[in-house]
């Protein structure tokens, strides 16, 4: 049965070079057709990002297309109760009749307030089509709600800070030691999900140490030389101590790179702030060649103190890395293993490792210049962030990379978008680095300088959040609490797209009860979910097989499709395999249809020109009107060059441009903008938000704006009756990602194959204490009463502390009917509350912690498998 | 003439099941049959504990105790060691499955929709009508796929990792013979006496 066998003659047999879309990554793939029906999808060698892998979710994407219960036609709400579980009682209508109605709900949104438009979506490669739209529209309101709940809330600030990108990535071609900390980077996850799982398998493969600190052994740690089990919630503990033992142990610090990129030597007087030259108001610093105090720009940066007492005017003056060195004294080893449970002879011999490994001092030649080489990095990503004090847990982290200096050389933590074709990282107040990427603001805000807090505009009150990159988290409780955050209107219309808010972001209780108070819910879908049952309006939307979507993977936006050091700027498409199935509509050409016939195209494409950088002679002139592939092609050629447009891009799928250079690869020595180490940013920016919500009458915790980091627990971890003992800790699959992927007959087969997604894990020794067996139905209850039940899988992999809930399941609105239910919905365990949101970085808090119980003991002796 | 072989590198396949979803689509097989599944073993203990991830397929033996067991000579071995079914020989007996030491061969007793009653148009293209049913079925080494000249198995060319890599026994040049050479490469169950085309490395 290997070979295509068909009853029908075949005349059709063609391949159509594509994207992927079933996760975020944007692979170039190309998808075999034959008499009409997509039969196979398989990569292209030469092309970037993936050079012909495909993981198992893009193999699998035929089932998703072919999903027997695609959304093909309009559908309105005909039932007015709108609930969990409540039939919204679809009825079919025309496409000109779903847009009228949706046109009219606009227009009357408008009237009343433009800001009352809130779009969500995850179709990052709408991104820029779609926020024209609300622009012209005058709304800022465009969220991803989901994404930005738990993952890289304690990113992305971070990365800016240190680079001026959206994110930072390690250099797997020339690191020797890499420390990973709540990620799978590089196991069929993350970013360039193909592209670096095949780096990183090289770089092991060339002897890169891998050591992976997580709750669970993951797939990671399993192929890691090393893997560190840590109580949840606990990663700065380890960080601020592995930092202890490099400073204050070992002198394993690259004192050359603080004092020229960072604000190691600014001097800082007993407010914690800047120490400011009078006249111009720059940070001093000591000089000590000539023992006096100097702006920082006035010294060879050599010559700074990094540590010292100095008078200053009667002032005691020390410099940031002084009272940072000093502050780390307060996380020795010993201190972080009674909060990580770690041994801290592990924690000193970690530290001392990557130090050595850091090579503090050597050069490595690459295309005629001489550049630092730091072969260690640390990298970080959702486990991180999911936590009270994510900002605080990701800034520890990444301070590991900034105090043996390698940030965005050969060998250490890179950025993923700062330096590109036409922009680099740049200098900006107090001289520190700010970004230079044109694209920066299109989805996220940068957080240095920190934005000047204001009365909230946004649904997500991200006007409330200085040093974040977005407030997505907020949303909900935005919505809720409308009124007391003095919100100047509510929301009128949602339009969703590609983003199953209900089930994927907090508690769905919560995020029901916001989507309730939205008066109108326009969906576009090609299949039904958890959240599509809120929707007034569902639209059919085309499969991402089915569209022609320009630029998907970009790399000068997205910092997952980030360009490695030595690789092509590379762009590609998304066109249509196969007809859309019945009535359904690549949702951009409708946000274009629905501009139009609000009389906003012309602004929209005003909007779309400074959004999307498009140049000359390629911008939209909004006297005209465009088709959508005349929008692609001016697009592409604009990003490709006169000979690579729409018609290049149908043919070949994908553009390779210029390597990326050494100075956009590794900018650090080329640019002077330096790296906040002691964040006194971070003081000012949080009495403004202090004095704002005092004078408003808002409560909201502003502790966490402190210059230097701390390890602060949980909500979870002290809490509760001592009976709730156990963490729940979601895990990632990497067959399985997006709540769309658990659609998949195929891949869920898997799941069942695998025996582990369903169950819920428990270390052996845990469970032995606790008198539970392999195969046991167990109930968790969290101290909010949230239930959920699971067989009880026995695993040497994971920290006793802990229970492992994989991926995102326990779906309760789901086409595949077997599927319903199985698994534990890991967001229904969450409290979705106030307290439990980091004020800094918008993150949801999704430590929880459980009692468990047996329900019905496994009948077989010896124990039945899941 | 070649021998084709494959060598699988434990220690770089990360269990992400890539292989067993390509050859599932580019080989068309229905519900529950599956040609390379990836199956995963814990060991150690806490906190040295970890997981190992084995991908498999049929090892095309060099004495396939499938070919000796079947009683209508419905499985052959090719010349370049590429071990067949033919589903118009085969009766279903199945004492092929029982020959078998790695559970290599699927014995298909139904074929239905992977959502139900209605085939999609993936699964009315791929699954042959009234072929297969009643048979048992197992991987070819894509054996469509070399025989083009060019194509390795769908399983080698979408590996993330490179675990697995294809080629010639005979030639003592080939990577997967120097692989086999310079990282000694073990079969499976080598006391079966079925000398695998297959080597694992670790």
């Amino acid at each position: 049965m290997a070979a295509l066998q068909t009853r029908e003659a075949i005349w059709e047999d063609t391949w159509i070079p594509t994207a992927c879309d079933m996760c975020y990554n944007a692979c170039t793939v190309r998808v075999h057709r034959v008499n009409g029906v997509a039969v196979k999808v398989e990569g292209i060698p030469e092309a970037p990002p993936n050079y012909g892998k495909v993981c198992a979710k893009g193999n699998a994407a035929l089932m998703n297309l072919y999903n027997p219960q695609r959304i093909t036609t309009p559908l309105v709400r005909t039932n007015r109760a709108k609930g969990i579980g409540i039939n919204p009682g679809w009825k079919k209508l025309s496409w000109n009749d779903a847009l009228e109605l949706l046109t009219h709900k606009l227009t009357a949104a408008r009237a009343k307030d433009p800001r009352s438009l809130v779009a969500a979506t995850f179709d990052r490669y709408a991104h820029f089509a779609l926020r024209a739209f609300l622009t012209a529209f005058g709304s800022p309101n465009l969220t991803t709600v989901s994404a930005g709940f738990f993952c890289g809330n304690g990113v992305h600030p971070v990365a800016y800070t240190l680079t001026g990108s959206n994110d930072v990535h390690p250099d797997l071609k020339l690191c020797n030691y890499l420390l990973m900390f709540g990620t799978s980077y590089g196991f069929v996850a993350q970013m360039n999900a193909m592209g670096l799982t095949q780096e990183m398998a090289e770089a092991r493969q060339r002897g890169m140490k891998l050591v992976v600190v997580d709750p669970v052994c993951s797939y990671a740690a399993s192929q890691a030389t090393e893997w560190i089990p840590i109580r949840p919630g606990t990663d700065a503990a380890l960080a601020l101590a592995l930092m202890d033992v490099l400073v204050n142990e070992s002198g394993l610090y690259d004192a050359a790179f603080l004092k020229q990129y960072t604000n190691s030597t600014y001097l800082v007087g007993p407010d914690g702030h800047y120490i400011r030259d009078p006249k111009d108001q720059k940070p001093l610093v000591w000089d000590s060649r000539q023992s006096r105090a100097s702006t920082f720009d006035a010294i060879d940066p050599t010559d700074g103190a990094l540590e010292g007492t100095f008078q200053l005017e009667g002032m005691e003056a020390k410099p940031a890395f002084h009272l940072f060195k000093e502050h780390l004294r307060s996380y020795s080893p010993e201190k972080a293993a009674t909060i990580t449970t770690i041994p801290p002879q592990t924690i000193r011999r970690v530290a001392k490792e990557f130090g050595q490994a850091a090579s503090i001092g050597a050069t490595i030649r690459l295309e005629e210049i001489n550049l630092p080489f730091r072969p260690a990095a640390a990298c970080w990503y959702r486990g991180i962030s999911a936590h009270k004090h994510g900002m605080m847990n990701g800034m520890s982290v990444g301070q590991l990379n900034v105090i043996t200096g390698n940030i965005d050389v050969p060998g250490g933590m890179l950025n993923a978008t700062a330096a590109g074709p036409f922009w680099g990282p740049r200098e900006g107040a107090d001289g520190l680095l700010v970004s230079g990427n044109p694209f920066t603001y299109r989805h996220m805000r940068t957080p240095v300088p920190p934005r000047k807090v204001r009365r909230p505009e946004t649904l997500e009150l991200v006007e409330l959040f200085p040093v974040s990159v977005y407030a997505r988290a907020m949303l909900p409780l935005g919505i809720l609490g409308a009124e007391r955050f003095g919100l100047p209107y509510r929301p009128e219309v949602l339009i969703h797209c590609r983003t199953n808010m209900m089930a994927t972001s907090g508690n769905p209780e919560i995020m029901g009860e916001a989507l309730k108070q939205i008066p109108f819910v326009a969906s576009f879908a090609d299949h039904h979910d958890e959240t599509t049952e809120f929707a007034d309006l569902l639209l059919p939307d085309t499969h991402a097989l089915e569209r022609l979507m320009p630029i998907t993977h970009n790399p000068y936006y997205h910092y997952n499709n980030a360009t490695l050091p030595g690789e092509p700027w590379s762009f590609n498409f998304q066109q249509p395999v196969v007809k859309p199935r019945g009535q359904a509509r690549n949702w951009i050409e409708v946000i274009l249809e629905l501009a139009e016939r609000l009389g906003l195209l012309s602004d929209l494409y005003t909007a779309f020109n400074e959004i999307a950088h498009l140049e000359d002679p390629y911008r939209l002139d909004p006297t005209r009107k465009y088709s959508w592939e005349e929008i692609c092609d001016r697009w592409a050629r604009s990003y490709c060059g006169a000979r690579n447009g729409l018609g290049h891009f149908l043919k070949h799928g994908f553009h390779t441009g210029e390597k990326r250079s050494v100075e956009q690869s590794y900018p650090r020595v080329f640019h002077r903008g330096r790296i906040p180490l002691y964040l006194e940013h971070f003081i000012g920016a949080g009495e403004e938000v202090k004095k704002f919500t005092e004078s408003e009458r808002i409560p909201w915790d502003t502790s966490d704006y402190v210059p230097l980091m701390h390890w602060r627990p949980c909500p979870a971890h002290g809490e509760s009756p001592p009976e709730f003992d156990l963490f729940v800790v979601n895990q990632k699959l990497p067959f399985l990602t997006f709540s769309f992927t658990s659609e998949n007959p195929w891949l869920m087969e898997l799941a069942e194959h695998n025996g582990k997604v369903f169950s819920v894990g428990i270390n052996t020794e845990t469970a032995r204490r606790k008198g539970i067996n392999e195969g046991d139905l167990i109930e968790l209850e969290t101290p909010g009463w949230r239930k959920a039940r699971a067989i009880a899988r026995l695993t040497q992999g994971l920290h006793p502390e802990c229970l492992a809930v994989p991926g995102i399941l326990g779906r309760w609105v789901t086409a595949n009917d077997r599927m319903r239910g199985k698994g534990v919905h890991f967001n229904s365990l969450i409290e979705y509350t106030f307290d439990r949101l980091d004020t800094l970085s918008a993150a949801l808090d999704a430590c929880v912690k459980v009692k468990i119980s047996v329900v019905h003991r496994t009948e077989e002796e010896g124990g039945s498998h899941a | 003439m070649p021998r084709w072989g494959m060598v699988i590198d434990i220690s770089r396949c990360v269990g992400c099941y890539a292989c067993t979803v390509a050859c599932k689509v580019e080989n068309g097989t229905p519900p529950g049959v599956w040609y390379a599944p990836v199956y995963e073993k814990e060991v150690g203990s806490y906190p040295t504990a970890k997981r190992l991830f084995l991908p498999t397929l049929c090892y095309h033996c060099k004495n396939p105790p499938c070919m000796k067991a079947c009683p209508t000579r419905a499985i052959s071995k090719r010349e370049d060691g590429v071990v067949l079914v033919d589903p118009n020989k085969c009766c279903g007996s199945r004492a092929c499955v029982a020959a078998c030491p790695y559970g290599a061969l699927t014995f298909v007793e139904e074929i239905k929709g992977e959502f139900g009653a209605e085939l999609t148009p993936w699964e009315q293209a791929r699954y042959p009508q009234n072929d297969g049913v009643g048979t048992v079925q197992k991987c070819t080494f894509c054996a469509h796929r070399i025989d083009q000249g060019n194509l390795e198995p769908a399983c080698v060319q979408t590996c993330p990792t490179r675990c697995r890599i294809f080629g010639d026994l005979e030639d003592p040049g080939s990577e997967v013979s120097k692989l086999i050479r310079e990282h000694n490469g073990t079969q499976a169950r080598p006391e079966a006496g079925t000398d695998p085309s297959v080597f694992y490395l670790r």
